[in-house]
C-alpha cells in the first residue's frame, strides 16, 4: 500500500521526458518531409515553365537553325544547372527535338523534358 | 523502531542532488524540443505560403498561355503603348487586355511606382476599363516592373510574348518565366 503510494522515480520521469520529446521529434520529422515535397512541386513547375520557354523559341526560329544546344546558366534562375536542346533529325523535313531543364537538390540531379516535332514546311 | 525507519526512508522524496538534475535537464529538454518546434512552424508558415502562391502562379500561367496561343492573327500588341501590357484578340471574338494595376497607382502608364500589382484582363470590347481596373483577377501580388531585380515583365516581340511572373507575398518570392509563340501568327 505504501509502495503504491511513492509516484514516479527520477528514472521513470526522465524516460517519459524523453519518450515525449522523440514523439515530438517524429512529428517535426513528418512536417518537414511534407514541407519539401511541396518544394520539389515548385521547382519542377519552374522547370516545366522555362522547358516550354525554349520549346517556344526554337518553334519561331527558322528551320534550319533548329539545332542543338545547351544553356548554362539561366538568367534569373541560378538553382537551375542547365537547359539542354537535343535535335535529331527524323527525315530530311522533320526534326525531333527535346528541351530538358535539370538541376540539383538534396543531393541528386532532377529533370523535367519536353518534346516534340517540327516540320520544314 | 525498524518498521519507523522504513517509513521515513521511502517518504524522504528528492535529494537536492536529484532536484538540480531535474531542474537542470528539464529546461534543457524543453528548450530543445521548443526551439525545433518554433523552427518547424515557421518553415510549415513558409512553405504555405509559397503553396498558395505555386498554386495562383499555376493557374494564372495556364490561363494566359492559353489565351495567347489560340489568339487571331496579327492581333498582338501594347494596349495604348503602355509597357507591360499585352492586347490580343480571341479568334473571332473580343479584345482583351493583359495589364498590371493598383489602385494606389493611379496613372495607368509605363511607370509602375507601387511595389506590388495585380495581373487583370479586361474585355474592351465588352467596355471594361484598365484605366480603372475592371476586367477578371488573374494573379495577385506581382512584383513591380520598375522594382530592382526580381521584377515581373509581359513583354511582346512581333511573335512572342514573354511572361516574366515574379509573385512576392511576406518574405516569399515565387518566379518562375515562360514564352509563348501565338500559334495563328
Amino acid at each position: 500500500m505504501r509502495n503504491m503510494k511513492q509516484g514516479f522515480t527520477l528514472i521513470e520521469l526522465l524516460i517519459a521526458i524523453v519518450l515525449a520529446a522523440g514523439g515530438l521529434m517524429v512529428l517535426m520529422q513528418l512536417m518537414s518531409v511534407a514541407i519539401f515535397a511541396d518544394s520539389d512541386l515548385e521547382y519542377s513547375l519552374t522547370a516545366l515553365n522555362l522547358a516550354n520557354e525554349k520549346l517556344e523559341e526554337v518553334k519561331d526560329s527558322d528551320y534550319s537553325s533548329v539545332v542543338s544546344a545547351t544553356e548554362s546558366p539561366i538568367s534569373g534562375f541560378s538553382w537551375i544547372d542547365d537547359r539542354v536542346v537535343t535535335v535529331s533529325e527524323v527525315s530530311s523535313d522533320l526534326k525531333d527535338v527535346q528541351v530538358e531543364v535539370r538541376w540539383t537538390q538534396k543531393g541528386g540531379q532532377q529533370s523535367v523534358n519536353v518534346r516534340t516535332y517540327i516540320a520544314d514546311y | 523502531m525498524q518498521a519507523r525507519d522504513k517509513t521515513r526512508f521511502t517518504n524522504r522524496g528528492f535529494t537536492l542532488i536529484e532536484m538540480i538534475i531535474v531542474l537542470v535537464l528539464l529546461p534543457m529538454l524543453l528548450g530543445v524540443s521548443g526551439s525545433l518546434f518554433v523552427v518547424g512552424l515557421h518553415a510549415w508558415d513558409t512553405g504555405r505560403t509559397r503553396t498558395g502562391i505555386r498554386e495562383d502562379v499555376s493557374y494564372a500561367m495556364d490561363e494566359v498561355v492559353r489565351d495567347l496561343k489560340e489568339m487571331a492573327n496579327g492581333s498582338l500588341a501594347q494596349y495604348s503603348s503602355i509597357s507591360h501590357t499585352i492586347q490580343f484578340d480571341e479568334r473571332g471574338g473580343d479584345t482583351y487586355v493583359l495589364y498590371l494595376h493598383n489602385a494606389d497607382d493611379s496613372s495607368f502608364d509605363s511607370s509602375y511606382t507601387e511595389s506590388l500589382y495585380d495581373l487583370r484582363k479586361a474585355d474592351i470590347t465588352q467596355g471594361e476599363d484598365p484605366a480603372s481596373g475592371e476586367g477578371t483577377l488573374i494573379l495577385r501580388d506581382l512584383v513591380s516592373p520598375d522594382a530592382t531585380t526580381p521584377a515581373t515583365a509581359l513583354t511582346i516581340s512581333s511573335t512572342q510574348v514573354t511572361l516574366d511572373i515574379v509573385v512576392q507575398r511576406s518574405d516569399e518570392i515565387v518566379r518562375t518565366r515562360t514564352k509563348v509563340r501565338p500559334r495563328n501568327l
